[in-house]
């Protein structure tokens, strides 16, 4: 082998081979004013732009967490189309967000926010979603649909987020990502994989999500637009998640203690086959401990 | 609900679910699911149908069943 040949081939193993362990994503100033509902004027909550209100049976009024009478929490009842809404101008085009939602009380309907796309929340708890932003705008909470609604809002979060830088790998090999979990993980929460990168809007990811459970799912991102390939409910409390790729050919596994159980069947889909970037995109409390891309 | 998982294939639909297109008998029904067809990217948008392959539970399997939105192909029965 020449010199330039062992170059090359050595260029070759760094990029495809490597194992990263330095993370630098990083999560910027709170945005929101009145996030935790302390100051209201009026029975209005500070900060926030209150539209759709129409008298007792359609309100945003202050509460306490639990809903009943006091402060610290905005209750929203509703029973029409006409909802009420609060809003802050917050949301800067092409910036990825976390967002933060207690729901402390819920007896019925559905809280609706947007990010990339409409979220909607049923329950009570907290809540998180992670996200991209298209257009600058506004952060609207809001009753979803005509049925009866009546729940609590405690808290309200969003954050920018910067993520981690895209390092070279492989388009064909084994990509993995390892982690802990959070201990308290709310619902939405959710740490990706991301191989075959091209940039932020182009991308393949396998996640593991929290709905009720730890959810795996393996997605084709086109131009921001998500596709499900592989969904799979229960994984149970997986420390690394893995993709096996070969060209269209994508085999997924979640992974404890090194030992790996594949998930879903392969899928056999062309979307950016030839491309090596991989990096690692979480929302608060995941620790990720090691990022691989090889062929 | 028992020990074995079974094996299908069911003819859904694209949904959106929070912003993710989703196949709708995948995103009602707890289980593993594979995207069979493997549209490219640009070729989806709800309702277009899909084929997803499933291994489900036997109650899931019942209710794809029973369910008048999924087409149900069942192709084989596995151990637990």
């Amino acid at each position: 082998m020449t010199g330039r040949g062992r170059a090359r081939s050595t260029a070759r193993r760094r990029a495809g081979g490597g194992v990263i362990t330095a993370f630098t994503q990083s999560w910027g100033a709170e945005t929101v004013a009145n996030g935790d509902f302390s100051a209201w004027t009026n029975d209005n909550p500070d900060g926030w732009t209150l539209t759709g209100e129409t008298g007792a049976g359609q309100q945003v009024t202050q509460c306490a967490p639990d809903g009943s009478a006091g402060t610290g929490a905005a209750r929203f009842v509703s029973s029409a189309s006409l909802a009420p809404q609060i809003a802050q101008n917050l949301l800067a085009a092409g910036t990825w967000y976390e967002l933060g939602i207690d729901v402390s009380a819920f007896t019925s309907g559905l809280l609706r926010t947007a990010l990339t796309a409409n979220l909607l929340f049923s329950s009570a708890g907290t809540k998180t979603a992670l996200g991209r932003v298209a257009a600058n705008g506004s952060l609207a909470l809001t009753t979803n649909g005509a049925a009866a609604h009546d729940f609590v809002i405690d808290r309200v979060s969003l954050r920018p987020v910067t993520l981690n830088a895209v390092h070279p790998g492989a388009a064909d090999g084994t990509h993995t990502l390892r982690f802990t979990l959070p201990a308290t993980p709310p619902q939405g929460a959710r740490i990706e994989l991301r191989y075959r990168v091209q940039d932020d809007q182009n991308y393949w990811v396998a996640a593991l999500v929290r709905g009720n459970t730890w959810d795996l799912q393996v997605n084709s991102v086109n131009a921001g637009a998500a596709t499900n390939r592989i969904s799979v409910t229960n994984v149970g409390t997986p420390d690394a998640i893995r993709v096996v790729t070969a060209g269209a050919l994508h085999t997924a596994f979640t992974g404890v203690s090194d030992v790996y159980t594949q998930r879903g069947a392969p899928v056999n889909i062309t979307h950016l086959n030839a491309l090596t970037g991989v990096t690692a995109v979480y929302t608060t409390g995941f620790t990720p401990l090691a990022l691989s891309s090889g062929g | 609900m028992t020990d074995s998982m079974h094996r299908c294939r069911v003819i859904t639909f694209w949904t959106v679910e929070n912003g993710l297109n989703m196949a709708d008998a995948a995103a009602r029904y707890p289980g593993a699911w594979s995207d069979v067809s493997g549209q490219p990217d640009t070729a989806i948008a709800a309702p277009d149908q899909v084929m997803f392959e499933g291994l489900v539970s036997a109650d899931v399997l019942a209710a794809l069943t029973a369910d008048p939105l999924v087409t149900l192909l069942p192709i084989e029965e596995t151990g637990s």
